[in-house]
């Protein structure tokens, strides 16, 4: 079976096409959206989800979210006194959906189809699928998000739909694309990005904003840096949340025994958000021009994505566009949905037959060459680009170089990603280097062929045509691509980890959150909110489960009223 | 590369008759996407994609010349694909601020006034005279509500209320050639201006605004370098920085974005502590360059000056003397004196030089010519001499002298002193200078004294004497020392020093101190004795332990192993001593 998995930067969820439609599949707490957040409790268990995402109130220096923005890069965060890398994390939380596939629909998913943001660059792709292969999936292909909202957005009818702009800013990055629809084709025209913005980003404005009027004494100075990084983060979160829906908001955080609390107005944070706000400009100008349109050409605007649901963004967005967005797709299904759909597309599934759809590269790609300039001057690393931003996918294209010295013996090509006129500026993605016979400069010549696929992997081939003998490669496969060997000993590593029972997981999630609610109060309600832990613990001991279900009712009922009324 | 098609070739392909319409050209390639597999044949599919595409623009072609044929109004899209260069008029038709750049030209027509900017009772009656032109657009905006900055407007400026745009074009026009640079009276309005326009951007939807970034970008571009006091908030409010170098920079945004990275350069060497201050200065004075003007600068700043400003800044070249950047640029030549001038300071250089050979016991008789200064460069301090005893106390005792140095070992005595030279003459301070070349010394002792199997013990005990000093500062400083063999900031002890300077002379007189022949890299084996005193010192495991013995582990390891390991092999008596001390 095939499923299609949203792994995003704040939630994942995952899907299956099942009849003709896509469907979201409930993760063992009965919801449909899983938090991306890993914790390793003292214990040696690992939890995975809400649970995780509660803990990061009580244990953060054991707990790690945000890590997609980690993805494809050597940073390792420290779990449980091991060094985890954020592929490693993402599988694990990819672990957990395909549990839940399995609970939900009997059979275990072997095969998947997996969103990346649309400007994720060839390493972060790269890195996703080895999180794919790490939980156990064989990765059929990565989708484009904004590509996947415009497949679930475009195919709620049978309609043609002019061009129409998926915006979709989650949690760690933003993607702009471009579509139409017409005759059951899906074309994605353009797209943009960038990614380095998202939800992530607002909190730490607001984090920033706040900080200094909630804490004029300086209490979070003596905490240790990831705790109060933590604190800060969740009470932005929280105050954001209550922004969207009121103009009036508190930031609060709890230290210890005090309470530091600090009203914040909707206002403030849209001026302390305007350059983030600027910023969600470039990327749409960008794709607008690439593909040539007018604004006052587009049809609907898209919202996609958690942080489209702000009232700062959606009023910058109405003002950019003149006109207010099409909120018809859920911001937080879409992706999943049309990953899904994509999945049903890999299977060749009858109901999709007629439904095609046509993704681009959205960046551009070349390799690097010295240019002779007219006073006889070499300039080294001038980026040549070979396949243009926003060609269609999949897509052949050859370029041709020969070399600068007389009796050169080979050629170095250095294969870039980026839009820098100087490859220093561009993102390397792999080298090939061609003997050459000797001649004089510029006599031997190679041709460099690119060819980039619809998963958006990269394959370079290059040919000498003065002896004709060719080199290859597939960019994935290169180098850095850690071997079989290295891949199954990651997943050895990955399976020695402990897991509480899938039954108990609404126990461990809900304890999880008392404890959460436990840190957030101080004085009488704290002291209640304890007593209702030991009372919950007991309950789990005496392994008793009709016991267990009812005060697990009961606790979910308190915590449920302390949490309306809390200010966080 | 996209094969080119005929559009006659391009319906072929997509198996349709000449006069085939938009929706029968996407039925036709929907069906042809259908039945081919793009991933199997790429190229196919780019041919298909290429078809499509010429066949969709001729198809429009000819709709909007058969609507232009038939006399019907044509609509707007069909009209701008028929004509050529559309009006700018009529394409802006819907920004307030349409109007074309120059203050002389007529009034625009069809120009509407952003109805959020205009205040409504005390407008000027000519521009309400524009608001109800019948051929403005009606309702061609929703209004944004109006932009916060024309309320703290003072109500009087009527102009420049209404019309920020004529009255920035205005102040920024000049009459005169070339155009003098505003006054502060006229900059501040200007820049009034340019934030009320400003601000309207940022409320604009994305076409608006891109019109506004536009007429900006020309405008700023076309009154330079009057408009120079606008670029750098223009810049900012568009992020015109960020498509700096990029493959799509816009020809007009790279323009600006040099001036702006020009302006910020004479901005900074304008400032007295910039080091190229003091060319800059000398080479915006008028004419030529008299010689005794040119003893202050040094023209190795000058030279750096105007090969970086030719280089990045090449606009800045203008605010220049040419006159006297062409007489700097004359290589050291003298013609504008007389010949007999010219002898005459000859001469004296000579007589300097005698003087200073004489009056510091001619320690200079013996150098090497080569080392010589050219005479055109800045006279040396007179202290020169007494800095480079210092130096020379610093790496080889109080008691010897450059003198001394060069009877033992001429090259190292060259190297020693143009090493000193050249730090001081790029900047650094006598104590600096002397820094350098202790741990010039000190390398030369390190590399040369390991391979002498009589000097190796002394040696190593000095460098574990460092390596200790070093670790004071922490791991990384450390990793910084064994990799550059450079101790940095750190001051080692009395007793350290004298004994580096006592092998320092040894090898001196021994003829030791050459240049280091690069040494292959060497192993051995480690005996588990050793390993287990490094383990037991470090508190490292084994597999740690190893691998920073193969420099294979985090720079705080590889310090402390190799700390130990030497501690504990010179320590040690065993038959593979010499050879593991061979490594380090």
């Amino acid at each position: 079976m095939i499923v299609g998995i949203d792994l995003g930067t704040t939630n994942s969820a995952v899907a299956v096409w099942q009849d003709g439609v896509p469907h979201l599949v409930p993760n063992a707490l009965g919801e449909l959206l899983t938090p991306s957040a890993i914790s390793m409790s003292r214990d040696g268990a690992t939890l995975v989800g809400a649970a995780a995402l509660d803990r990061m109130a009580t244990d953060p220096a054991n707990t790690a979210i945000s890590f997609k923005r980690n993805m494809g890069n050597d940073r390792e965060v420290l779990l449980a006194r091991k060094e985890w890398r954020a592929e490693d994390l993402s599988a694990l939380v990819l672990r957990s959906l395909c549990d839940d596939v399995e609970a939900h629909t009997g059979s275990r998913p072997t095969e998947a189809v997996i969103t990346v943001p649309a400007y994720f660059n060839d390493r972060q792709r790269k890195a996703t699928r080895r999180a794919g292969e790490l939980a156990g999936l064989e990765v059929r292909r990565l989708i484009n998000e904004p590509t996947a909202a415009a497949l679930a957005f475009g195919l709620q009818d049978q309609e043609d739909r002019e061009p129409f702009l998926v915006f979709d800013l989650g949690g760690g990055t933003f993607d702009v694309s471009i579509v139409e629809k017409f005759e059951g084709v899906v074309e994605v025209r353009a797209s943009a990005g960038d990614n380095r913005l998202g939800g992530d980003d607002f909190n730490e404005v607001l984090a920033a904003l706040m900080k200094p009027l909630v804490d004029p004494e300086g209490l979070l100075a003596k905490l240790d840096a990831p705790r109060r990084e933590a604190m800060l983060l969740r009470a932005a979160e929280a105050a954001r949340r209550q922004l969207s829906t009121a103009d009036n908001a508190t930031f609060a955080v709890t230290i210890d025994d005090r309470r530091l609390e600090a009203p914040v107005t909707a206002d403030a944070f849209e001026r302390a958000c305007e350059a983030l706000l600027r910023r969600l400009r470039e990327p749409v100008v960008r794709a607008l021009r690439d593909c040539a349109f007018e604004v006052s050409e587009l049809g609907d605007i898209v919202l996609v994505g958690g942080a489209t649901r702000m009232p700062v963004v959606r009023k910058a967005i109405t003002r950019m566009f003149g006109r207010f967005p099409n909120s018809t797709v859920h911001p937080d299904h879409a992706v999943a949905l049309g990953a899904a759909i994509q999945a049903g597309l890999a299977a060749r599934d009858a109901a999709l037959e007629e439904i095609r759809i046509s993704d681009v590269c959205p960046f551009t790609l070349g390799v690097d060459t010295i240019e002779r300039d007219q006073f006889g001057g070499y300039h080294h690393g001038v980026f040549s680009p070979i396949i243009d931003r926003n060609t269609p996918v999949p897509i052949s294209r050859m370029g041709n170089y020969r070399t600068v010295q007389d009796n050169q013996k080979e050629i170095l090509f250095n294969i870039y990603q980026g839009e820098a006129r100087e490859v220093s500026g561009n993102i390397l993605l792999g080298s090939i280097k061609v003997p050459v016979p000797p001649r004089p400069a510029g006599e031997a010549t190679a041709d460099v062929r690119f060819t980039y696929d619809s998963s958006g992997l990269l394959e370079v081939d290059v040919t000498v045509n003065q002896t004709g003998l060719t080199r290859n490669i597939v960019i994935v496969d290169e180098a850095d691509r850690p071997s079989e060997k290295e891949i199954a000993a990651r997943r050895a590593e990955l399976a020695k980890l402990k897991f509480h029972p899938r039954e108990e997981a609404e126990n461990v999630a809900l304890m999880a959150r008392a404890e959460r609610a436990y840190e957030d109060f101080i004085g009488d309600e704290r002291r209640i909110v304890g007593q209702w832990i030991t009372d919950f613990a007991g309950a789990l001991e005496s392994q008793d489960h009709r016991r267990i279900a009812e005060a697990r009712q009961v606790l979910t009922e308190r915590l449920d009223t302390i949490d309306a009324s809390a200010p966080l | 590369m996209t094969p080119y098609l005929s559009p006659s070739a391009a319906l072929r392909l997509l198996g349709l008759k000449a006069g085939a319409d938009t929706p029968a050209i996407r039925k036709a390639y929907a069906a042809k996407l259908k039945a081919l597999d793009v991933d199997a044949d790429p190229e196919a599919y780019a041919r298909l994609r290429a078809a499509r595409d010429i066949a969709l623009r001729s198809a429009k072609a000819a709709a909007a010349q058969a609507d232009a044929a038939g006399d019907a109004p044509a609509t707007a899209i069909e009209d701008d694909a028929q004509q050529p260069a559309p009006e700018p008029q009529e394409t802006c038709g819907a920004w307030a601020y349409a109007a074309p750049l120059l203050p002389h030209d007529p009034p625009a027509q069809g120009s509407a006034i952003l109805a959020g900017s205009l205040p409504p009772a005390d407008a000027a009656p000519e521009p309400q005279a524009e608001l109800t032109a019948p051929d403005a657009p009606p309702g061609a905006r929703e209004a944004t509500g109006g932009p916060p900055v024309l309320a703290s407007a003072a109500p009087t400026d009527v102009t420049l209320l209404q019309r920020p745009d004529r009255e920035l074009a205005r102040l920024l026009h000049s009459e005169e050639d070339p155009a003098p640079a505003m006054d502060d009276a006229e900059e501040a309005r200007a820049l009034r201006c340019l934030r009320m326009m400003l601000a309207d951007a940022a409320q604009a939807d994305l076409s608006l605004h891109g019109q506004i970034e536009d007429w900006l970008a020309d405008l700023l571009a076309g009154t330079w370098p009057r408009s120079a006091p606008l670029l750098e908030e223009t810049a900012a409010a568009f992020g015109w920085e960020s498509e700096r170098g990029q493959l799509g920079e816009r020809p007009s945004i790279a323009w600006l974005n040099t001036r702006l990275r020009g302006l910020r350069f004479q901005q900074k060497v304008e400032l007295p502590d910039h080091p190229l201050h003091k060319a800059w200065v000398e080479l915006q004075r008028a004419g030529w360059s008299k010689w005794y003007q040119r003893v202050g600068t040094s023209r190795k700043r000058i030279n750096e000056l105007l090969a970086g400003i030719r280089r990045h800044f090449p606009e800045l070249e203008g605010h220049l003397d040419q006159q006297r950047v062409s007489s700097w640029e004359q290589k050291p030549d003298y013609s504008i004196l007389t010949f007999p001038l010219r002898l005459l300071g000859v001469g004296l250089i000579l007589c300097a030089q005698y003087y200073f050979s004489w009056s510091h016991n001619g320690d200079r008789n013996t150098q090497n010519p080569l080392l010589e200064p050219p005479a055109y460069q800045a006279p040396i301090d007179p202290k020169y001499n007494e800095q480079l005893a210092m130096a020379v106390h610093a790496a080889f005792g109080p008691d010897k002298t450059i003198q001394w140095l060069r009877e033992k070992q001429i090259s190292v005595a060259s190297a020693f002193e143009a090493r000193f030279r050249s730090e001081l003459s790029n900047g650094a301070t006598p104590e600096k200078a002397t820094q350098s070349t202790t741990d010039f010394i000190r390398r030369r002792v390190f590399l040369n004294g390991r391979k002498d199997a009589q000097l190796l013990e002394q040696d190593l005990q000095l460098h574990l004497a460092r390596i200790d000093a070093v670790s004071r500062k922490g791991p990384e400083a450390c990793a910084g020392y064994l990799k550059s063999l450079d101790i940095g900031q750190v001051t080692l002890s009395d007793e350290v020093l004298r004994k580096e300077q006592a092998l320092a002379v040894r090898m001196a007189e021994t003829g030791k101190l050459d240049t280091p022949q690069p040494s292959k890299p060497t192993s051995a084996s480690v005996p588990g004795k050793l390993v287990g005193e490094v383990m037991e010192a470090t508190g490292l495991p084994q597999k740690t332990v190893a691998a920073a013995m193969s420099h294979k582990a985090g720079p705080a390891e590889e310090c402390a192993v190799t700390r130990a390991l030497l501690r504990a092999t010179l320590d040690w008596k065993g038959p593979e001593r010499g050879a593991i001390l061979q490594t380090f």
